[in-house]
């Protein structure tokens, strides 16, 4: 159950996406996730989808493979469009009670869950295409006018990528605990909300020494293999940009015009 | 010369109370005397608890000596600025596979090393198929190193040290997690790294059967050195052996029983071969 | 009494493209009070197999019954079925969380609704089984040493007094006095409380000293399930599933090639010994005869 949070998982495979320069990719997922927020126009929003299935495709990532991930965040889009759904003013649709269904709410719920499906696809596309060294790196280098300021940008690149490398071993962790736990007779389900967040003691305890433990085995790894932070580091994989890197800037461009203006050509 | 040299080597963990005062100090190493030349094959035994591991974390600098010296390639691990040479020159790799594998993908993890001490991409690039090469994973290396078994990711991680070239590679229990096929994979690769590139190679275990192939053994007992020799002559003393909470492989244990009985065989018979040899001549 | 798997089958992620059958029809059976050795290299499929053993998962064909009745049926409690058998993780000591040694062995009696006399009994009589001393039980569990984690862990399985207790590799990660320790207590409990002990491993021979019966696993289906000297005789095709017959076998397997009329179904160092000396005895005696 667990294991199929796919959100921020690398897909081993070999695409033009892939390849694709890492600093393209973020830039063009940090463009993409503001535009779908710009957008309020339905042409808009099927040049945002078109868009995405084009990626998606160029990808070779299976589509199952992502829309399982989707399935955990499932209640958090829900909850999202039913607060958009009751609690928008305008002219009300349907009223029971003492709630009120609006057509400017019917028309931001479903607006709300098209951009949030749209942006956790667009933004998983991108984890799934990177590994999360390259993730690193594309940051790093967006980020490195922020050393100036004194931010440790190469330190909190890294950071955040071993926490993406380490989600499914504690993925695991966590499931092999619960299991045990079950066997001695732990109930995770039934009771009360008291109840159940006592229930989770003997996992969660457990489960803090498990990633203590291991995040110092892995701070030692790391020293043992001279690391010592951003300065001196040369790089494997340096980040130079090729020719399909600029025709994909190129692409990102034409699909930001076209999101934004299409309204302007065509009739609601 | 000498790759590795300790004198006298003593090592305190400090203990804290709950208010962070010293409370007392648990002496893990004490007293360790050892010397390996380079190319050597050394084997360190030792029950759990016996200090082995905390002895081969100062051969890596990751640990300090709170008395004696321990040199590495000559450069004394106290010395700060040595630090880093020390580090490069004796790689380690650990017991648990999936808590020292950094990249997401083979290859990059092979290259963390490397580019931790600024060699040039080209280079990173040569070292690293020809670390993989050389411990056969690389077939593997555009794999995610969560979809390899244990004996698989112990290999990436002997690559991951030799690709920064170091003279010496420390291995600390790199087969406790594995099962019998990972485990005899992850020996013959460091025996060939110490055949054919001649690198020392430290491995520390508690099996007995990884042992015998080593040129010199060390058996460690409450922080010191109990036991040293040739495997033959730490595996002729199966009684001693057995008060230090360890074993003797099966055939020296079988061997060991028949002499007991009344055959003349000699001490510290290790391989099948030697045995069946052996006991044609009692006839 | 006795658990019994008939035509037991499991794929994982069945409801997707990427379908892996780890189980194919699995038949077993496990009576009273038996020492069962279960052995098979990662991936052969033993670990999904214990998980179905105490209702962890559900088989996708075949049934499980414990004393005749279906442990998926309706009135089936699982958390009676759990209390009955008992299983330990690998690596248990991973899983321990109270402050001290006896609250965490309590917690299993505890969640089958035992009243605290009850729990606290069955508490000191596992600690007393694992043969951990009284002074240890008011400690914090996480200042004990490796090997005593690990019987403290065992203990928290066996407060629940299960009728089969299954163990997924107790041994790993111990040193060899720390093996014998553990698979020494865990031969002395079976003795002392009949219960039955199925013994995850993939070492042959921390089996072959202790089990009366083995069953090998491979690819997801039972290779072979018999006594160990039964076993250990297919010395070539545990060979091709990735195992080994223990190192006393190869040594009488030799010598027998060599002519000596060793029993080539010893399995222990000491059963080998015996047969080694007999075979020289009757060798010798052959040749004083030629002369």
């Amino acid at each position: 159950m667990l294991r199929d949070i796919t959100l921020g998982q690398y897909y081993q495979t070999d695409s033009v996406l892939h390849r694709m320069d890492c600093r393209v990719k973020l830039v063009a997922t940090l463009v993409y996730i503001i535009s779908l927020f710009l957008v309020d126009h339905i042409g808009g929003f099927v040049i945002a989808a078109v868009f995405l299935a084009v990626c998606i495709r160029l990808s070779k990532v299976p589509f199952s493979f992502m829309v399982k991930g989707m399935k955990s965040i499932v209640f958090l889009m829900l909850f999202a469009v039913v607060f958009n759904l009751f609690l928008t003013p305008g002219n009300p649709v349907i009223t029971f009670w003492k709630l009120r269904i609006t057509d400017a709410g019917i028309r931001m719920a479903v607006q709300m869950a098209v951009r949030l499906t749209l942006l956790i696809i667009g933004s998983s596309l991108m984890t799934l295409t990177t590994t999360p060294n390259h993730l690193t790196d594309g940051m790093e280098s967006l980020l490195k006018p922020l050393k100036k300021i004194k931010v440790p940008v190469h330190e909190v690149a890294m950071m955040m990528s071993i926490a993406l490398r380490f989600i499914p071993i504690l993925m695991e962790e966590t499931d092999k605990i619960m299991k045990a736990q079950i066997a001695r007779g732990a109930d995770f389900e039934s009771g009360n909300l008291i109840q159940k967040a006592r229930a989770m003691v003997p996992l969660l305890v457990p489960l803090f020494i498990a990633a203590f433990r291991r995040a110092n085995d892995l701070a030692m790894a790391m020293e043992a293999r001279c690391y010592r932070g951003g300065e001196g580091r040369t790089k494997m994989k340096p980040l130079v940009y090729k020719r399909n890197d600029y025709i994909a800037y190129g692409a990102l461009l034409l699909y930001l015009a076209a999101a934004l203006t299409v309204g302007r050509f065509l009739p609601v | 010369m000498n790759i590795l040299q300790t004198a006298h080597v003593s090592y305190d963990y400090i203990r804290h109370d709950e208010e962070g005062n010293v409370e007392g100090a648990t002496r893990a190493v004490s007293d360790v005397s050892l010397s390996v030349k380079q190319g050597e094959f050394i084997a360190i035994l030792g029950h759990n608890g016996s200090g082995k591991s905390t002895l081969a974390k100062h051969i890596n600098a990751l640990l300090l000596p709170t008395e004696g010296t321990v040199l590495v390639d000559g450069k004394d691990t106290r010395q700060e600025e040595n630090i880093w040479e020390v580090r490069q020159s004796a790689g380690m790799v650990f017991q648990n596979p999936d808590n020292q594998i950094i990249g997401q993908v083979v290859e990059e993890d092979v290259g963390f090393g490397p580019e931790n001490m600024g060699i040039p991409t080209k280079e990173i690039w040569e070292r690293v198929e020809e670390s993989l090469r050389a411990v056969g994973m690389y077939a593997y290396r555009k794999h995610s190193p969560n979809k390899l078994s244990g004996g698989q990711k112990q290999r990436v991680s002997i690559a991951g040290v030799l690709a920064m070239h170091p003279k010496c590679i420390i291995l600390d229990e790199p087969t406790a997690m594995l099962d019998p096929n990972g485990r005899k994979d992850v020996i013959r690769a460091a025996r060939a790294l110490n055949d054919v590139e001649k690198v020392t190679i430290i491995l520390i275990t508690h099996y007995m059967e990884e042992v015998i192939y080593a040129d010199r053994v060390f058996v460690m007992d409450a922080g010191k050195v109990a036991m040293q020799g040739s495997p033959r002559e730490v595996f002729s003393q199966v009684e001693r052996l057995k008060q230090l909470r360890l074993d003797v492989p099966q055939v020296t244990l079988l061997a060991y029983e028949l002499q007991k009985s009344g055959l003349p065989l000699p001490d510290g018979i290790l391989t099948v071969d030697e045995l069946t040899e052996e006991l044609g001549k009692c006839l | 009494m006795s658990l019994k798997l008939e035509h037991v089958s499991y794929t994982y992620g069945s409801d997707t493209t990427l379908a892996v059958r780890a189980l194919c029809d699995i038949n077993l059976e496990i009576p009273d009070g038996q020492f069962v050795g279960l052995i098979g290299h990662t991936g052969s499929g033993k670990s999904t197999l214990v998980q179905h053993l105490n209702g962890l998962l559900a088989p996708t064909q075949g049934t499980i019954t414990y004393n005749g009745r279906n442990i998926w049926g309706k009135d089936f409690s699982k958390k009676e079925l759990r209390s009955k058998v008992g299983l330990v993780f690998q690596y248990p000591e991973h899983q321990l969380f109270e402050v001290d040694v006896f609250s965490d062995v309590c917690f299993g009696p505890k969640n089958l609704g035992l009243s605290k006399e009850e729990t606290e009994n069955r508490a000191v009589r596992a600690l007393q089984l694992v043969g951990l001393p009284e002074e240890y039980y008011k400690q914090s569990p996480f200042e004990l040493s490796g090997g005593q984690k690990r019987r403290v862990a065992i203990a928290g399985v066996l407060a629940m007094q299960p009728e089969i207790l299954v163990l997924d590799e107790p041994t790993a990660g111990l040193d060899p006095k720390g093996r014998d320790e553990i698979l020494g207590q865990i031969a002395h409990l079976k003795e002392e409380t009949g219960i039955s002990v199925v013994l995850v491993s993939h070492s042959m021979e921390d089996v072959a000293n202790y089990v009366e019966r083995i069953v090998v696993m491979s690819g997801g289906r039972i290779l072979f399930d018999d006594v160990p000297r039964e076993v250990f005789g297919h010395v070539r095709e545990l060979e091709e599933v990735g195992l080994a017959a223990p190192c006393v076998t190869y040594i009488l397997h030799r010598l027998r090639e060599q002519g000596y009329l060793v029993d080539t179904g010893a399995t222990t160092v000491l059963g080998a010994r015996d047969t080694i000396l007999e075979a020289l005895q009757k060798k010798k005696g052959e040749e004083r005869h030629r002369c």
